[in-house]
């Protein structure tokens, strides 16, 4: 039966409708994307780039961050750096009328390593504990009671706010095994904070490699390990350093779990300035999301923090891109030599 | 036969080794594979009943019948395959390779593997080169002396008669290949670490009929080294390629014999009726 | 005997219509012969003329017969019954022209026959003929119903009618020697014998055939304990 023609008319209509909500909702998501990256990006710039060569602001990213003085001085607005301005009160020895603002001159080169370094550090714990936690899982463990047990536990650590991950290891890591605030306790923390996805991730992988290569791997005489080492991990890694990318987004971004575990607001030395190599790994860093935080709540506001902030946020969100570049080159690369 | 592989030395029992002479037809045959009264069952599900044959050694021994009367799951036992099946077991009878249980507590599956090559339906070449593939089960049978995989390589696909057509580019990955061809690699893969039989599991239900029959040549000139046991939906294949034929049904072995007699004069009416196409 | 059906309706409809060319083939044979030995015995020539006519139709169904057998092998791939079945068709069909070509040979015979007046000798070939075409009717039965006891027992009564023919040429040689006049007469009826003798030798044939095709048994060539 045919349906009569207002009917067939009714179904293009209600399509077409439901179609451009659809299409809205799609803009909408694109409109609250671009803002925020506009909002950063033109605001960010003022700070991180310059008009005249080398067009980027390096001392805004090779610099420690240093309290800036403003004052006027013979009509003119003077805003110097902590260093500056001693330097200027050798030569000027009046009194000027100081406002003082924390964090406002240098740079936050001291917080770029220490994300780095604590995006790294943590990525390779999850990696490690996390790949071989789904090959467990996927390859060798029965399914059981047991087995089940684990793997709600993991959903469950999935749901764990933030903050509260941040006590954890706090009372873990810093107070328990005595690391103090150190990029130890951090990578572990953050490790742990974004396990269950690269679990989950890395299951998904492994699945999807296909049976017939583990079966034809065994029937040749493999053992189980040399089959999933040879056969099934080489091609299940393009999926897993895939997951390892979003892991990598939420690493670089969280505050509450680095705020008592790894976080300094402010640090004079550089991580590499350790006494003994050991102490590199017991040492607090600077990092980029709390010294926004930092920056954002712990001091009164003006136009001078709201440059830091914006430029801080703008470096922040291109080191977590070229990270997260970096990632999908090894993958490609990785694919385009074993593609299947 | 001179082994390019050092097979490792730990196991108390070796599995025998057989001479590789092709059989004269008057002489008895030597049984490769003895399967006696076996009974299997996928958890509490019982897929095959007393089945009991003989597969002669150096010969092509084809299971047919209809889908799901166990015949794949015999084949799957022999190189234990389907110990990665949870709660597949064996819960009575034995097979024995060459006089050996190979369920025994002492045999190394591993080694076991290594002697019962297997060939599959779908061709699973592995995502690497040519080269690669085949070197794969010598490289973790521990053999790391390039000139003897690379010779081990000419060998396997020389004698899966695909060497002539790939010989130049060895380094190219194994899917630029037709199926037929990664069949055929798969073969060779399969011979490259000398196993004593070659299990084949419809290896050429996925190809084209002019591949099919470059299969079945390779199969008859591998018969005079290797035992081979093959599975095959096409009766006309069990037909042209194997010596022996035994049928299938419901998980009971129904006749076993020599294929001219099963095809021409077979003794159980349910596997006449099978082979004219009056059931199945 | 009615075995189950393929599962391929074609194939079944291929071997039935096999089996009945062969079947209506065996009819028309067996008509022309009763028809040439009626020809003969009632001194009728328009049997005899019919008798002839009909062989035509025979060979084209021996033609018939082979090319639906070839056609069988190539399409369906037949084994076991069904392909001893197809060869034993195939082979058959060869003996049953024969039997008519043997027909045609006795309704010639008998046509020349008739132009002379009628020999009492004539009731020598009553026997034979009996024996004969009760050979031919139990060999194509004995295929039709892949009976294989009566095929077996078809073999045997070959002997039977060898010695009946072997008399019958000694009865008719001492005519020939004793009445010259009727020679002519005497040589047909001797003719006739071997033609009837022929027609058993064909149904041995068809009969062995059938053997082949019930039970897989080559029963040809086997020394048969001899009852002359």
């Amino acid at each position: 039966m045919i349906a009569a023609p207002s009917n067939r008319q009714r179904s293009r209509f209600v399509e077409r409708i439901v179609f451009w909500i659809f299409r809205i909702a799609t803009y909408l998501v694109l409109l609250c994307a671009t803002y925020i990256f506009l909002d950063i990006g033109i605001k960010g710039s003022r700070t991180v780039f310059t008009r005249a060569a080398p067009f980027v602001n390096l001392k805004f990213l090779t610099e420690p961050p240093q309290t800036l003085y403003v004052f006027d001085y013979n009509g003119k607005k003077m805003e110097l750096s902590d260093r500056q301005f001693r330097d200027w009160k050798t030569t000027h020895k009046e009194d000027v009328d100081v406002t003082s603002i924390s964090y406002s001159a240098g740079g936050i080169w001291p917080c770029i390593v220490g994300t780095a370094l604590l995006v790294i550090g943590s990525m390779t714990v999850a990696l490690f504990i996390g790949i071989s936690c789904a090959i467990y899982l996927s390859e060798y463990s029965r399914d059981g009671r047991f087995i089940r047990l684990i793997r709600v536990a993991i959903l469950n650590l999935a749901g764990v706010p933030s903050i509260v991950f941040g006590l954890f290891g706090f009372g873990l890591f810093v107070i328990f095994f005595g690391w103090n605030v150190s990029l130890l306790s951090g990578w572990f923390t953050l490790g742990l904070m974004v396990l269950p996805a690269i679990i989950t991730a890395s299951e998904e992988s492994l699945r999807a490699v296909p049976q017939g290569l583990r079966e034809g791997s065994l029937a040749l005489g493999a053992t189980k390990w040399q089959t999933i080492r040879k056969n099934v991990l080489p091609y299940a890694l393009p999926g897993i350093l895939t997951s390892s990318i979003l892991g990598i987004a939420r690493v670089a971004g969280e505050t509450a779990p680095i705020m008592f575990t790894a976080a300094y607001a402010m640090r004079d030395e550089m991580p590499w300035q350790v006494s003994h190599w050991t102490n590199f790994f017991f040492q607090g860093v600077m990092a980029l999301p709390y010294h926004i935080y930092v920056v954002s709540s712990k001091i009164p506001q003006n136009e001078y923090t709201e440059r830091v902030q914006y430029g801080t946020a703008l470096v922040f969100l291109i080191v977590v891109m070229m990270i997260a570049l970096t990632s999908i080159l090894l993958r490609e690369k990785q694919r385009r030599r074993l593609s299947w | 036969m001179v082994s390019l592989i050092e097979m490792p030395q730990a196991l108390p029992q070796q599995l025998p080794r057989q001479n590789d002479r092709p059989l004269d037809e008057t002489e008895t045959a030597e049984i490769m594979i003895d399967v006696r009264d076996l009974d299997f069952a996928y958890g509490g599900n019982k897929v095959l009943h007393n089945v009991s044959l003989d597969i002669p050694a150096q010969a092509v021994t084809a299971f047919i019948g209809p889908s799901g009367c166990g015949k794949t799951t015999l084949l799957r036992c022999i190189n234990r395959m389907n110990d990665l099946i949870e709660g597949a077991r064996i819960t009575r009878g034995a097979i024995h390779l060459g006089g050996v249980d190979i369920n025994a507590p002492e045999v190394d599956v591993v080694d076991l593997r290594r002697r019962v090559g297997m060939v599959f339906q779908k061709s699973n070449p592995f995502p690497k080169s040519i080269y690669e593939n085949i070197s794969y089960g010598l490289r973790i049978a521990g053999v790391t002396k390039r000139s003897r995989i690379d010779e081990a390589v000419e060998k396997s696909l020389r004698a899966a008669a695909l060497w002539d057509e790939v010989k130049d580019r060895l380094d190219a990955n194994a899917f630029g290949l037709s199926g037929g061809q990664q069949q055929r690699l798969c073969i060779a893969r399969a011979l490259a670490v000398e196993p004593d039989v070659v299990l084949m599991d419809e290896p050429c239900s996925a190809l084209d009929p002019i591949a099919t029959a470059k299969i079945e040549e390779l199969i008859h000139d591998l018969r005079t080294q290797y035992t081979i046991a093959i599975v095959t939906h096409n009766m006309q294949q069990a037909g042209r390629v194997s010596d022996h034929t035994g049928f299938f049904y419901l998980g009971k072995l129904i006749e076993f014999g020599p294929t001219t007699k099963i095809f021409t004069n077979p003794s159980e009416k349910r596997t006449e009726d099978y082979i004219t196409g009056r059931f199945g | 005997m009615t075995p189950a059906k393929h599962i391929l309706g074609t194939f079944d409809e291929a071997l039935s219509s096999l089996r009945n060319n062969v079947l209506m083939m065996a009819g028309l044979a067996e008509r022309t012969l009763d028809r040439a030995l009626k020809g003969l015995l009632q001194r009728d020539d328009s049997l005899c003329t019919t008798a002839i006519a009909d062989d035509e139709e025979i060979d084209q169904l021996e033609k018939q017969i082979d090319k639906d057998g070839v056609d069988v092998l190539v399409r369906f791939q037949p084994v076991a019954s069904d392909l001893r079945r197809v060869v034993a068709a195939m082979k058959l069909s060869p003996n049953i022209e024969r039997i008519a070509d043997q027909a045609t040979n006795i309704a010639r015979r008998a046509r020349k026959l008739n132009r002379h007046p009628p020999l009492p000798e004539v009731e020598i070939i009553v026997p034979i003929q009996a024996h004969a075409m009760a050979m031919f009717k139990d060999s194509i039965d004995a295929f039709a119903r892949e009976d294989v006891d009566l095929g077996r027992e078809i073999v045997a009564r070959d002997k039977d009618l060898d010695y009946m023919n072997k008399m019958a040429n000694r009865r008719l040689t001492d005519r020939m020697a004793q009445d010259p006049k009727q020679l002519r007469g005497y040589l047909n009826l001797i003719f006739v014998s071997r033609c009837l003798e022929r027609v058993g030798d064909h149904a041995t044939n068809i009969a062995e055939d059938a053997v082949y095709a019930a039970a897989a048994e080559d029963i040809r060539h086997q020394t048969v304990a001899a009852a002359t």
